[in-house]
């Protein structure tokens, strides 16, 4: 018992050191399962965009190559779809902060029993599958389908609108399934602004609207920026919304990399398609947020990044 | 003054408008759910329950992939709540500094990861592991989705612990574990229970990394709806669709018991 015993009370005690106290140790299971799960899969996947792809599928083991990226700046279909991409991202993220922004304020405005229902609401959709989110939309959307009998009945249109199928019908759905990330942001932040100051601002003969976009907005930009980078960040790279919603025409790099994997089996370059669309988008949000941080008001971008 | 009314007719309408569009989508899916034709109208125009019946007594491809959602959610509530809990419990005890906020950071960082990545590093990295399209597979891949939610609520409940009574019970002369067993947690289980559902809750509709490491006969509930939308537009889709949504309901309610709507919504 003497000698490993001691080492491994040795061992303890410098381990006690760094991690404050013994239940510190109680990190240790998750960090591990993190680097071999988390931390494993994403080098693994780096690693597979520099594999040589074959012509009976998946990759040659051993190879290194730079081909895949090269054939990804070269290929103008998959450019187009990147570009395409990251419009999508930025249009359903304009929107879902504006709509956002209005049911939080509205929430938090509102009274005990309403603002549960608001708060409610948008918990329930958090929870709810995309499959289901997105499958929704269809009978509302089709042809036939509710928004156009009641905009045929009600004289709006002559014909039915063309909805699903089209770019209109995946914002549609992409700004249904983001928006209660963006109420819930823009929500925890209003929670701290103090009511007083809007009304302080109402005396002094603000008007209601211009109260709001002078106080409440600049206060709750750290709550848009973080939905607003959930909601960029993941409608960017959609892949429900526009298989069900959209045609070929709305195909996001997601659409190509589930292609890649799950279809013609093409694995080096369905991972560099996914390290460049995390590339991308990362830089994307790393320059709003310095954006943000140096023309916004102070303090925003703290704990962000 | 008569703008002024204008204004709060024309926000009370819109914020109205706004519930709808939250709501609507979720009522079409359960309205649909009991139609008694096969095309998928709202409203329907005659109810009936045969597509339950189909789905409890005739559909067996239905039935596995209700068992394969089972086991993995099972799964995942399980692993995700000790890891979850484990690790804030310890990142609670570590001293403050950069290891401790390095550990933070490695803990919800899998959060704003694109779920595509995910799925498709998972995919090739199980594939090389030899265990995609396993349960174990998809285990691993949901608790790594929603092991961040259980860190991040179980973190929240165990800053309302009174810890006066953990020093206490140390100071009679409590080990640790004891003081932790008999004073801690006592005050957090309930915490700790809610934010297992909460995994759970998550993993059943969890769709996209499923779709990838799952195969035939591991398919769970939303990969196999997603199969079916795929052909044609199905009742059998909205049926599960609403069941899965009850199952959400019916494991949220205790979360909003212990936590409160208010609270919960500052906290996801």
């Amino acid at each position: 018992m003497g000698q490993p015993r001691s080492r491994l009370q040795a061992g303890l005690s410098l381990a006690r050191d760094r991690f404050g106290n013994r239940a510190g140790l109680l990190v240790l299971p998750i960090v591990a399962f993190e680097l071999v799960v988390f931390v494993g899969a994403l080098l693994y996947l780096l690693r597979m965009s520099f594999y040589a792809p074959t012509p009976n599928g998946l990759y040659q083991p051993g190879t290194w190559t730079l081909n895949n990226y090269a054939q990804l700046v070269t290929d103008s279909y998959l450019q187009g779809r990147l570009l395409f991409s990251l419009q999508l991202g930025a249009v359903v993220t304009a929107i879902t902060l504006v709509v956002g922004f209005v049911y939080a304020y509205a929430a938090w405005r509102a009274g005990g029993r309403f603002r549960a229902v608001l708060l409610g609401a948008v918990l329930v959709e958090l929870l709810i599958s995309i499959v289901i989110k997105v499958y929704a939309w269809v009978p509302l959307l089709s042809p036939n389908g509710t928004v156009n009998s009641l905009l045929v009945g009600r004289g709006l249109v002559a014909e039915p609108v063309a909805l699903l199928g089209t770019e209109v019908g995946v914002v549609i759905g992409l700004v249904y399934s983001m928006l209660p990330y963006v109420v819930l942001a823009v929500y925890a932040v209003l929670t701290s602004l103090d009511w007083s100051l809007v009304e302080a601002a109402r005396d002094l003969g603000a008007s209601r609207p211009r109260s709001i976009l002078e106080i409440v907005v600049p206060q709750a930009i750290p709550g848009l920026l973080a939905g607003g980078i959930t909601a960029f960040s993941w409608s960017t790279v959609a892949f429900a919304a526009p298989s069900i919603l959209g045609s070929p025409s709305e195909r996001t790099v997601a659409s190509e990399a589930s292609r890649f994997v799950n279809t013609t089996f093409d694995w080096p370059r369905a991972a560099a398609l996914g390290v460049e669309a995390v590339i991308v988008v990362v830089l994307v949000v790393a320059v709003t947020v310095a954006l943000v941080g140096r023309f916004g008001p102070a303090d925003t971008t703290e704990g962000l990044l | 003054m008569r703008r002024r009314q204008l204004g709060t007719v024309l926000f009370r309408a819109s914020v109205w408008l706004l519930l709808g569009f939250v709501v609507l989508p979720i009522m079409v899916v359960v309205a649909t759910s009991v139609s008694a034709t096969p095309d998928v109208v709202f409203p329907p125009e005659q109810l009936s329950l045969r597509y339950y019946e189909a789905f409890f007594f005739e559909e067996a491809k239905w039935q596995a992939a209700f068992g394969n959602s089972m086991i993995v959610a099972a799964g995942t509530a399980v692993l995700a709540t000790v890891l979850g809990t484990a690790g804030a419990y310890g990142t609670w005890q570590l001293a403050a500094g950069r290891l401790r906020n390095a550990i933070t950071t490695l803990l919800v960082l899998p959060l704003p990861t694109p779920l595509i990545v995910l799925a498709l590093a998972l995919s090739v990295y199980f594939a090389r592991l030899g265990i995609r399209g396993s349960y174990l597979a998809l285990i691993l891949g949901h608790t790594l989705v929603t092991v961040p939610f259980v860190y991040i609520v179980v973190r929240a409940v165990l800053t309302r612990v009174d810890w006066q009574t953990h020093e206490a019970a140390r100071d009679l002369g409590a080990t640790r574990w004891q003081a932790f067993r008999a004073v801690v947690f006592p005050q957090i289980r309930a915490g700790v229970v809610a934010a297992g559902f909460v995994a759970a809750i998550l993993s059943l509709h969890e769709f996209l990394i499923a779709l990838f490491l799952s195969d035939f006969s591991t398919q769970t509930l939303p990969v196999l709806e997603w199969t079916a939308l795929r052909n044609f537009v199905d009742p059998m889709v909205s049926v599960v669709s609403t069941l899965l949504i009850l199952a959400a309901l019916g494991l949220a309610i205790p979360v909003v018991v212990v936590f409160g709507v208010d609270r919960l919504a500052r906290l996801l």
